[in-house]
């Protein structure tokens, strides 16, 4: 546990050259691709924070859970949240159409990010976004839209409409 | 004389002795604590990995990217092999819903209004046991009834009077009498008469359930004094 790049100061010793570089950190994707980014923009996650202020987040920072298309949506998102002269309107109106052009797989993959990051204000609207395109929409639309597939059998099926025939009611049109 | 004199020291040594091994002991767990610490704070990444290795489906298309300006992106090999690999994952991929962990899943859930909680826990059995989670129903009771009831409206209000309630010391015993039950299709009420054996009863109590995804869910409690004792005192309990 012996103090690395310590001058007698106790104070932490950076070379010129790397005194740039440390405003800026390298995020490495899953597929290989590299992106820099601010460090107060990076601080926005809170799991990059904590591996700033352990002191590990020195060189290249892998991200084995994120890849590039989604890191860079995520990049984008923190960048406009670290901006210095954003007014929280601004940031609000640039969340809404940062997301309304995502499509659920998108948006699930964001929402994976921004939970592994640990970003919260994205995880949240993310997540908003996601059930949003389920809410009051039929049984069959919410089927075919997130892919998921009916694994009950004809009778159960028939079951589950009469039992519960309020929910075929009273919902909005398949058509959009 | 002697020999016990110098037992007593020995004594007295005998229990330093032990001090002094019990300080060590603590110094060195608290030294392994340290030492134990760090790696598991670096490692907690790759811990993620392994919990959850996923195929990354969204790969294959990256003309989402539109953030050029503000990061460098440099490509590195073996990209495009992967990619390939993910767009034929995608293809015959199950649901997205499916993918994302059962913590996001039930966190997303919890956004939903309860009909819409319903039907989505119709569309298939996986989607069954995620919707009928009850951290998602516990967080739509924390939402929903908190803006819509008064006085003791939230989910914790309500449940630390229950507490109360049962931690009640004297209450060693109670009765209920008279006990009326009214059903409709998803709703429910039950009126009683409790008798309490500290004499301050007798109560009439109602409560009121709501039927949702095949359980009863008591939405509203009330319990006041009968009037024959002490006319008018009401305690109210509301859920």
């Amino acid at each position: 546990m012996a103090p690395k790049n310590k001058n007698p100061n106790g104070e932490n010793v950076v070379p010129e050259v790397q005194q740039k570089k440390t405003q800026a950190l390298i995020l490495k994707s899953s597929d290989g691709e590299e992106f820099s980014i601010s460090k107060s923009a990076a601080g926005l996650s809170v799991a990059i924070k904590n591996m700033m202020e352990d002191d590990c987040a020195g060189g290249v920072i892998p991200l084995p859970l994120v890849d590039g298309g989604t890191l860079a949506r995520v990049i984008t998102y923190l960048n406009k949240h670290a901006e210095d002269g954003a007014s929280d309107e601004d940031k609000r109106k640039f969340d809404e159409e940062f997301l309304s052009g995502m499509e659920v797989d998108v948006l699930c993959d964001v929402a994976l990010a921004g939970n592994y990051l640990d970003i919260r204000g994205l995880f949240h609207d993310v997540c908003q976004r996601i059930v949003n395109g389920m809410k009051n929409k039929s049984v069959e639309w919410v089927r075919k839209t997130f892919r998921i597939e009916s694994d009950f059998t004809a009778e159960e099926e028939e079951q589950i409409k009469k039992e519960y025939a309020w929910a075929w009611e009273g919902v909005d049109s398949d058509a959009d | 004389m002697g020999s016990t004199i110098s037992s007593i020291f020995f004594v007295t040594d005998y229990w330093s002795f032990m001090v002094a091994v019990a300080a060590t002991l603590f110094c060195f767990l608290f030294a392994t604590a340290l030492v134990f610490r760090k790696p598991k704070l670096e490692g907690s990444p790759s811990e993620l990995n392994s919990l959850k290795p996923r195929d990354c489906a969204c790969l294959g298309e990256d003309s989402g990217v539109d953030s050029g300006e503000e990061m460098t992106a440099r490509l590195s090999g073996g990209g495009k092999e992967n990619g390939v690999e993910m767009a034929v994952d995608r293809q015959t991929g199950a649901s997205m819903m499916e993918q994302l962990v059962p913590e996001i899943t039930t966190h997303a859930l919890s956004y939903l209004d309860y009909p819409s909680l319903c039907r989505l826990s119709m569309t298939n059995s996986l989607m069954r046991k995620a919707a009928n989670d009850d951290n998602a129903w516990k967080a739509l009771y924390h939402k929903e009834l908190n803006t819509t009831l008064n006085p003791l409206s939230s989910y914790n209000a309500v449940m630390e009077s229950w507490q109360l309630a049962f931690s009640w010391e004297n209450v060693a015993d109670f009765q209920i009498r008279d006990v009326r039950t009214r059903v409709l299709t998803d709703m429910a009420w039950v009126t009683m008469k409790v008798f309490v054996d500290i004499g301050a009863g007798p109560f009439n109590v109602t409560n009121i359930f709501e039927f949702h995804n095949g359980r009863w869910y008591m939405v509203h409690h009330h319990s006041s004094a009968l009037l024959i004792h002490r006319g008018g005192q009401q305690q109210l309990m509301q859920a």
